[in-house]
Parts: C-alpha cells; sequence; structure tokens
C-alpha cells in the first residue's frame, strides 16, 4: 500500500473512530480520571481534594452515559464494542455502584494508607465492567474482565491485613484458574470458528462447540459467583472491607449478567436443550447451596455472601427464560438488588464501625435506633423477595419470565425451588433482626447519625415506592432496550 | 370520582397508626385509645358496608377499579394491575366479622403494658392488611394484603408472646410463607392466562366492544401485542377471558405429568390455603401460635386470621377452578372430616386450655371444608356461617382462656377446680361461649352444624361428591366436640373449689368492666345470630346460589381432556 492509499484508508476510518471515540465517553473518562488520580497522588497529600476529584469524574462519566444513548444500537471500533439498551442501563447501574461504595468508604473513620490509589482502582474496575457488558468481541472481551477480577484482587488485599492477604490470594489462585478455563474455552471458539468477533456457534462442529461454550460459560459463572464457581466467594467476602464487599456483590454480578446476555443472544446458543439444561441446573444447585449455607451463618458477611450466590441463582432465571420479559426482569431485578444489597451491607458496616461483628452480637440494637432497624428490615425483606418491597416485583417478574419457557422440562423443578428457597432465606434473613428485635441488650451500642440515616433512607426509599409504582422503572426499561 | 367508601374501610386505622408513631413515648397512655379510635372507625364502616349490602346479579357493592401499575411486555402487550376493590356475597360477611374481631381485639389490648408504640402501630397495621385481603378483586393486591400481613403478626407474637414465643412465630411465619409462595406460583400462571377485556378493547380501541374482544380471543384472532394481561379476579373466573393454549386454559391447556396444569394449580392453591385455615395435616403451626401468643392476638388470630384460608378457597380455589373442585370434592370432604375428628380428638387430649381452644378451631374449620366440599347450597352457607360463628365463638373463648391467665399466670385445665363457686358471674359467660362452640340450639354454632351437615347428607343425592358414610363419620365430631367442652366446664369449674398450690392464688376477682365489655357482646351475638340466622343468611344466599350455579354448571360442563387427574 503506497502513502496516498494509506492516508485514504485512513480518511475513511478517521470519521469511524471519532463516533466510536463518542460512544465510549463514559470509559474515555474513567481513563482519564484513573490517569489524574495516580498523578495526583504523587503530587499533593490533599486527600479532600482527590475525593472531590473522584466525584467529578464518576459524575461525569454517569452523565455523559445520557449523552451516549443516541449511539445505542451502534457497532464502533470495526464492531469490537457495541452499544446496547442493555448495556447502557447496567453501565449506570455500575456508576452507582462505585458511587455507593465510595460514599460507604468514606464513613469509615480510619482511612487506608493508599487511599487515592483504591480509588483509582475503584474506577478501573468500573472500566472494565463497562467494556464486559459492551463487548462484542472476545478480546476485548477477556480483557475487559481481566480488568475488574485484577482489580477486585487488588481491592481484597487494600485492607492490609493478614486475613486480607489470604483472601486474596485465595481469591487469585481461583480467578486464575477460572481464567485459564475461560480462555481456553476461547479458544477453541476462535479455533471453530475463525473468528474473534461474537457470532452465531450454533453451526459448528458439535463436541467441540459444545465443550467451548461450557468452557467459556463456566468462566463467566466465575464473575458471577454461581455454583460451581462459587467456592472463593464466602473467604473473601469475609475478608474483604464491608464497601468492598458491597462492590464485589453487585458491580461483576450486573457486568457478568450483562455479558452472559450479549454472549447467549449473539451465539444463539439458548436455542439449545443442553445450554439451558446447564444454566438451569447451575440456577438450582446455586439457589439450594446458597441458602442452604447460609442458614448456618454467624458471621453477617459470611452469610451475605451465601445469600448473594443463592441471588445469582435468581438473576440465572431470567437468562434461563431469555425472553424478553426475562431481560426487563433481569435488569429491573438488577437495580433492584443494587440497592437492597448496598441498604443491607451498609448497614452491616455501621454495626462492624460500632464493634459488633457477629450476628449474635446485635441483639437488642433495635431499640437504639428503631429508625434504621426499620429500614434495615425493609431491606432485609426485599432481599427475601416479599411484598411490600421491590424485590418481590422483581422476583415476580422473573418468575413470571421462567413461566413462559414451558418446552424445557427443569423449568417447573427450577421454579419450585426458587419459589420455595424464599421461605427458607426467610428464616436466615430475619436472623439478623431477630436479634435486634428479640434479644436483650449488651454493653455495644450501635452508633448513628443524621448521614447515617439519610443515606440509608435513600436507598430504602425506591425499594418502596418501585414497588408501589414499578411501572415507573419498568417501563423506563423497556424504552431503553426494546427501542426500535 | 367513584365511590372510596372501601377505601376508607381498609385504611381507617392507617391514620391511628401513623399518629401513634408521630407521638412521643410519654403519651404513651393515650396509644391504645388511639387506636381504638381507627379500629372503631373502621368497625363502623363495616357496618355500613354489611347493611348496605344488597345481592345484585354479577355486581360487586362499592365497586372501584383504578389503573394502579400498567407495564408493557415487549410481545407480551400489555400487564395491568389495578386498584380493584369490591364486595359480594363472599366476602360481605367476613367484612363484617373482621370489623367485629378486630373492634374485640382492640379492647383487649388495653392489657398490654410493654413497647406499647410498637404494638399499637403494628395491630392498626394488621387491620388495614386483613380488611384488605377481603375486599381486595385484584389477586396482585390481595397477596399484598395476604403477605404484609406476616410481618406485622410475626411480631406481635413474638414480642409480646410468651415464653416460646420466637420459636411460635418463625414457625407460623414460615408455614404462612410456603402457603403463600404456592399461591404466588398459581397466580402468575393465571395472570399469564387471562386477559381484561374492556381493557384491551380500550387498547384495540373504541369499536371493538367487550364481547368481540372475548370472541377474538378465543377464535385465536387476537394478536399477542394487543392483549392486557390482569390480575382482576372476576376477569378469571370468567372461562371466556383465558388466552386459549395458554398454560391454564380450560380447552387447550397444558399439562404436566399427563395432568391438566389447572388441576395443579388448584391443589397448589388448595394447600396454600389450607395451611392457613389450618386443615391436619399442615396445622401445626396454630397450637404453637396460640399458645404463646398474647390474648388479643390470639382472638385475632383464630377470628380473623383463620378465615383468610376459609376466603381463599370460596375466592380462589372454588371460584376460579370449578371443574378441579368438583374432581377433588371427595378428598376435600375427606380432609375435612379427617380435620374434625382429629382436632376434636386432640382437644380432648390437651391439658392447656389455649391448645384445646386452638384444636377445637382446627376441628371446626374442618366443617368448613365439609360444607364446601358438599357443593350444595346448604352447604356453603352452613361452611360461611361457621366461619362466621367460628370467628364470635373461638374470640370469646380465647378471651374466657384470657381472663384466667391474666389473673393467674396459668393456663392448665387441671390446676382449676370449682372455680364456679369463686366466679360465678365469669362461669356463667364460659358456660355461654362453650355452649355456643359446641353447637348448642339457639346459639350461632348450631345453625352453621346443622347446615353444613343439611349440605353434606344433600349431597350424596344431589351431586354425589360426598357419600352418606362420611356425612354420618363427621357426626362424631360432634359429639367429640361435646365431649372435650363439657369435660373441661365440669373439670374446671364445678365440683369443690381447688386451686393447685403452685399457681398464684388468692387473686381471683371475677370479671372486671373491661372483660365483660369484651366477652359479653360475643356472647349476645352468638345468641342473636344463633336465634336470628337469617340477618347473616338473607343478605348472602342469592349470591352464594349464583355462586353455586356458576361452579355447578363450569365444574360438569368441563371435562379437562378424557384424562382426568
Amino acid at each position: 500500500m503506497d502513502r496516498s492509499a494509506q492516508i485514504d484508508f485512513l480518511n475513511e476510518i478517521l470519521p469511524e473512530i471519532q463516533l466510536g471515540l463518542l460512544a465510549i465517553l463514559p470509559e474515555l473518562i474513567l481513563v482519564g480520571g484513573v490517569v489524574l488520580l495516580l498523578v495526583f497522588s504523587l503530587i499533593s497529600k490533599l486527600k479532600t481534594l482527590s475525593d472531590i476529584l473522584f466525584f467529578i469524574v464518576l459524575t461525569g462519566g454517569f452523565v455523559s452515559i445520557w449523552f451516549s444513548q443516541e449511539f445505542i444500537g451502534g457497532a464502533y471500533f470495526s464492531g469490537a464494542v457495541a452499544l446496547t439498551g442493555v448495556g447502557v442501563f447496567l453501565k449506570s447501574l455500575c456508576f452507582i455502584a462505585v458511587g455507593l461504595t465510595k460514599v460507604m468508604d468514606l464513613q469509615i473513620p480510619v482511612k487506608p494508607k493508599h487511599r487515592v490509589e483504591q480509588d483509582a482502582v475503584y474506577l478501573t474496575i468500573l472500566l472494565g465492567a463497562n467494556f464486559m457488558v459492551m463487548s462484542n468481541h472476545y478480546l476485548v472481551t477477556f480483557i475487559a474482565i481481566e480488568l475488574v477480577s485484577i482489580a477486585s484482587y487488588i481491592l481484597v488485599a487494600f485492607r492490609k491485613q493478614k486475613r486480607g492477604y489470604e483472601a486474596a490470594l485465595k481469591y487469585l489462585l481461583f480467578g486464575a484458574f477460572s481464567t485459564a478455563i475461560l480462555l481456553y474455552g476461547l479458544s477453541f471458539i476462535y479455533g471453530i470458528s475463525g473468528s474473534l468477533y461474537y457470532g452465531n456457534l450454533l453451526n459448528y462442529q458439535e463436541p467441540v462447540m459444545i465443550m467451548a461454550s461450557l468452557f467459556f460459560g463456566l468462566g463467566l459463572l466465575f464473575k458471577l459467583g454461581a455454583v460451581p464457581m462459587h467456592l472463593w466467594l464466602p473467604d473473601v467476602y469475609q475478608a474483604a472491607t464491608t464497601p468492598v464487599v458491597a462492590l464485589l456483590t453487585s458491580l461483576p454480578k450486573l457486568a457478568g449478567i450483562g455479558l452472559a446476555w450479549l454472549w447467549l443472544s449473539a451465539t444463539g446458543l439458548l436455542a439449545l436443550d443442553w445450554m439451558v439444561t446447564f444454566l438451569a441446573i447451575c440456577a438450582i444447585a446455586s439457589i439450594i447451596l446458597g441458602t442452604t449455607a447460609a442458614i448456618w451463618q454467624e458471621d453477617p458477611k459470611r452469610l451475605i455472601a451465601y445469600s448473594s450466590i443463592a441471588q445469582t441463582g435468581f438473576f440465572l432465571i431470567g437468562i434461563v427464560s431469555f425472553n424478553d420479559t426475562g431481560l426487563s426482569a433481569v435488569l429491573f431485578f438488577g437495580a433492584i438488588y443494587l440497592m437492597m444489597n448496598y441498604l443491607v451491607l451498609y448497614f452491616i458496616q455501621i454495626m462492624e464501625q460500632s464493634g459488633m461483628y457477629t450476628i449474635s452480637s446485635y441483639s437488642g440494637q433495635f431499640q437504639e435506633t428503631p429508625y434504621l432497624g426499620v429500614l434495615f428490615i425493609i431491606g432485609l425483606i426485599s432481599l427475601t423477595g416479599l411484598p411490600p418491597t421491590a424485590g418481590f416485583t422483581g422476583k415476580l417478574l422473573l418468575f413470571t419470565a421462567l413461566f413462559q419457557k414451558t418446552d424445557h422440562v427443569l423449568v417447573w423443578p427450577l421454579l419450585l425451588i426458587g419459589v420455595v428457597s424464599t421461605v427458607v432465606s426467610l428464616f436466615f434473613y430475619l436472623k439478623m433482626p431477630y436479634y435486634m428485635i428479640f434479644k436483650a441488650k449488651g454493653d455495644s451500642k450501635m452508633l448513628s447519625s443524621k448521614s447515617v440515616k439519610i443515606l440509608a433512607t435513600i436507598l430504602a426509599l425506591p425499594l418502596f415506592l418501585l414497588f408501589i409504582k414499578s411501572d415507573f422503572l419498568l417501563n423506563f426499561i423497556d424504552q431503553l432496550i426494546f427501542a426500535p | 370520582m367513584e365511590n372510596q367508601l372501601l377505601t376508607l374501610l381498609i385504611f381507617a386505622p392507617l391514620p391511628a397508626a401513623l399518629l401513634i408513631l408521630a407521638l412521643p413515648d410519654h403519651r404513651v397512655k393515650w396509644f391504645p385509645w388511639i387506636n381504638l379510635a381507627g379500629i372503631i372507625l373502621q368497625s363502623l364502616l363495616a357496618l355500613v358496608v354489611f347493611l348496605q349490602f344488597e345481592y345484585e346479579a354479577g355486581a360487586f357493592a362499592g365497586y372501584i377499579k383504578q389503573d394502579w401499575i400498567t407495564i408493557s411486555m415487549g410481545n407480551l402487550g400489555m400487564l395491568s394491575i389495578d386498584y380493584h376493590l369490591g364486595v359480594d356475597s363472599i366476602s360481605v360477611l367476613m367484612v363484617l366479622l373482621t370489623g367485629i374481631v378486630m373492634l374485640i381485639g382492640a379492647i383487649s389490648s388495653f392489657s398490654i403494658q410493654h413497647k406499647r408504640k410498637g404494638y399499637f402501630v403494628l395491630y392498626a397495621l394488621l387491620s388495614v392488611n386483613i380488611m384488605g385481603c377481603f375486599v381486595a378483586l385484584d389477586f396482585f393486591l390481595f397477596y399484598l394484603f395476604f403477605e404484609f400481613m406476616l410481618l406485622p403478626m410475626y411480631f406481635l407474637i413474638g414480642l409480646w408472646g410468651g415464653k416460646r414465643s420466637a420459636y411460635a412465630s418463625i414457625k407460623f411465619f414460615l408455614y404462612t410463607l410456603l402457603g403463600s409462595v404456592l399461591i404466588l406460583i398459581v397466580m402468575i400462571g393465571l395472570y399469564l392466562s387471562t386477559i381484561d377485556p374492556v381493557e384491551t378493547s380500550m387498547l384495540m380501541g373504541e369499536s371493538t366492544t367487550v364481547e368481540e374482544v372475548q370472541q377474538l380471543l378465543q377464535n385465536g384472532q387476537l394478536e399477542e401485542r394487543s392483549m392486557v394481561r390482569t390480575f382482576s379476579i372476576p376477569a378469571m373466573a370468567d372461562p371466556n377471558n383465558t388466552i386459549p393454549g395458554s398454560l391454564l386454559d380450560v380447552i387447550d391447556g397444558q399439562y404436566f405429568d399427563r395432568s391438566h396444569f389447572r388441576y395443579w394449580a388448584f391443589i397448589l392453591l388448595f394447600i396454600g390455603f389450607a395451611i392457613k385455615l389450618p386443615m391436619v395435616p399442615v396445622h401445626t403451626w396454630l397450637p404453637d401460635a396460640h399458645v404463646e401468643a398474647p390474648t388479643p392476638i390470639s382472638v385475632v388470630l383464630a377470628g380473623i386470621l383463620l378465615k383468610i384460608g376459609g376466603y381463599g378457597f370460596f375466592r380462589f380455589c372454588y371460584g376460579l377452578f370449578p371443574e378441579a373442585a368438583y374432581e377433588f370434592g371427595f378428598i376435600i370432604g375427606l380432609l375435612g372430616v379427617i380435620s374434625i375428628i382429629y382436632g376434636g380428638l386432640n382437644a380432648m387430649a390437651q391439658r392447656d386450655l389455649k391448645k384445646l381452644i386452638a384444636y377445637s378451631s382446627v376441628s371446626h374449620m374442618g366443617f368448613v371444608l365439609l360444607g364446601l366440599a358438599s357443593l350444595t347450597e346448604e352447604g356453603l352457607l352452613g361452611a360461611m356461617f361457621m366461619m362466621f360463628s367460628h370467628g364470635l365463638t373461638s374470640s370469646a373463648s380465647f378471651l374466657v382462656a384470657g381472663v384466667i391467665y391474666d389473673r393467674t399466670g396459668d393456663r392448665l385445665i387441671e390446676n382449676y377446680s370449682g372455680l364456679a363457686s369463686q366466679l360465678p358471674r365469669f362461669t356463667f359467660l364460659v358456660v355461654v361461649v362453650f355452649f355456643a362452640s359446641l353447637g348448642l340450639p339457639g346459639f350461632s354454632g348450631f345453625v352453621a352444624e346443622l347446615l353444613t351437615f343439611l349440605g353434606a347428607f344433600a349431597s350424596a343425592g344431589a351431586n354425589s361428591i360426598i357419600p352418606q358414610w362420611l356425612a354420618i363419620l363427621a357426626l362424631a365430631g360432634l359429639i367429640i366436640s361435646a365431649a372435650y367442652y363439657l369435660w373441661t366446664i365440669q373439670r374446671m369449674f364445678f365440683g369443690e373449689y381447688w386451686i393447685r398450690s403452685t399457681v398464684k392464688d388468692g387473686v381471683l376477682n371475677d370479671l372486671t368492666r373491661r372483660e365483660w365489655l369484651m366477652i359479653l357482646p360475643l356472647a349476645l351475638l352468638m345468641l342473636l345470630f344463633g336465634i336470628l340466622p337469617n340477618l347473616l343468611i338473607d343478605p348472602i344466599s342469592e349470591g352464594l346460589r349464583v355462586y353455586l350455579d356458576f361452579i355447578l354448571e363450569q365444574g360438569q360442563l368441563v371435562f379437562l381432556g378424557s384424562k382426568g387427574f
């Protein structure tokens, strides 16, 4: 190619690149933010300023998502990145998650030493999550997943305690293992299809294609924290700081669900019986294992860890059903899950700051601040999935989606187990309020301040309001994902 | 603007709850009065609803239907959840009973001494939810009230109850929740299979009438995109609104394990409400909950909460799945008789007075099942009357047990003897209440049992659901109930005055004015409705006849394939 042809070629693709850069504006802002924060940490010791900078970057990215709405439906960078309504919605949820994590972080009185670096890692994990739900190319997927994973290992280790290192190492080993599996599957996919773009896999040779997609799927399940890739979860959650736990229970899960949905719809794999069977079994196993193991937990964070495995099972219900209702149900439930999860973990953090680390130490704390106690109960009831909370609406929609998929034999057991697990989960979710309300008070006293109450109210109120008028959010989601 | 009487009826106690919540703690003396004011308002409105009620074919009294949640479901058209209320012959007695029982409970609640704020807020919330259950005509709305009732109840039993109340309250919660998630499954299946013809026609434009919409639907010419799926119970009851080929369609519905989904749906619903009723063998939460609950909550639990189970049979199981009701009639009747006899025998064996009354509730609720299963006019009336009558008698019985417990802190029957000499007025009331419970002529319990048996015996000739021998077997229940009530009276009240030395002695005063105020009106009502049962029967008999005709017609016409269950 001579020089003029090269320039012609560049002229040709330059507008496309420009368009692509506009489409990924939120991510560019994040990248800029990471660099800015790291440079800032070198030249200045003013931590408050860095906090402000962090929130400016975050808000800028969040706002720019809404400007990028007009790019929905397009593929950019030669088709490596595709922006969908699902992606836009999940991206904004991930932004909210990181923002809430930072707010929770700010409430910890003892600040970690490398706070600014931690902020940079927060932005990095967000960057990875964003690309996970926009990817249309296996390499982008791989890099995005690795970005999220590596950032997660670092966040767990940031606590700088023996337990934190131990958990981080465990996490790292499991993560590396699952990455290897994912990569192995990916290489097979490339081998049979000859392309790294997402594409229909149905036409390829059966045994290799099955193996490839199962391996890739297992790698994704690790991010979701679903059985059988769940073993790392309880120890890691127990060791990490509570804001990080909140982040790890929501962000990778939301991004992973989005990625799984986009990948499955691009490859068309859910038209195959064995794929549905595989996912349904994973969902059933996650729900059963998560709920039964959570019953016996004494540590609140371990309890949340196991229950989050069960909640992943509910996300998988939406994927198994794989229809329009399923998609909007998954997104709705994702938004609700984000709020209730943060509400409950925020409460657990307050308790930890008051020196209460086990469920039995919560005894009698309801009397201290009944208002916070009621909000906490709302969060737990919502996680259980009872009215009048949006958690109920979310599960109702997920079951509705499953109901429409009557052509698979595992649908009914999955439905029954999902529904009955609600009863079991009530038992362990109520354990914390049970100690708080029914048991006599110990020495410790729960801290609370006006700001704590305000934040908890902000998180709890939508849970109630989105039950009363769930159509606000649902119709918004529908507009986003079914827009012509 | 529609008539908002029923809205007012449901939410009357809510301002009281909010007021109690807002008041500072040193106003604690006001709380029971504020709560009582809210409940009195609700009871008066319930009375108004009852007195105004007149049967009108195919219509509901105080009907309200307003849009609440409308969700677009992509290719599946729309989903509509409505704020949909109304009272008909099935619910009108329950509304009245709620008014009575909640009022008595509110008076009884004056004895609650600690953590009053929480108690009265929860009590007011509970009465909102119970009333809501009986007037909701939208399944989603019903389910909301049905579930949200559990949480206040859990705390009311757990926090203000006896020693093992934590165990009893969680057991109550888990059992009932298990029942309600089964109901949830059916609810999803039903709304996916039903359209609201009115809203669908509105969506399609004014030119299409409701009948045309139903015609189009049944011919399979209605596009999926223009359907409005609904939670409306009246719409679900009309087979013309069922989407052909959907899960719960009568004709083309789908099968699971060779049995029609409608049968499975009926079974799930039945178990769900049977737990609430409760029916043997899913009754074990009841004695525990009753023994541990404080007296006013026992009153509410036995008086009205159990009736939601019976009401659910009427409204949902039988009203929506008549053919399955027909198919399973014998089994339901059999379960009813088992409940009658097993509950009665258990009651006889109890040493704790509250447990005895709890098991007698199980036995009495068996009559509801039997009357309903018979699918005769008398049977249905009997079941309905039994629910009402039992609401009065069981409330009074628990108050009676509460009277003794309040004075001595002990409820064991064997610890007392000859109380009549010490407490003559109390003994008089106890005898009246127990006689009304065991069905002595002149009391409401007698009318209820009589109607039920008339129905059960007529069933063999009319529709051959309940065989004669089963009805005869159920008669044994009468003897058993007479036995345990009379035996209890004899052991505790007659003979020489004696109290076991371990029980606090010397505090056995006769009834206080408040206790009179609670038990006497109930006793008078038992007598009133025993002598003049028409006061209750006349308003509902026409409506129940139409309801029965619908079930019989649907139940006999529809054969779900040749396969049966």
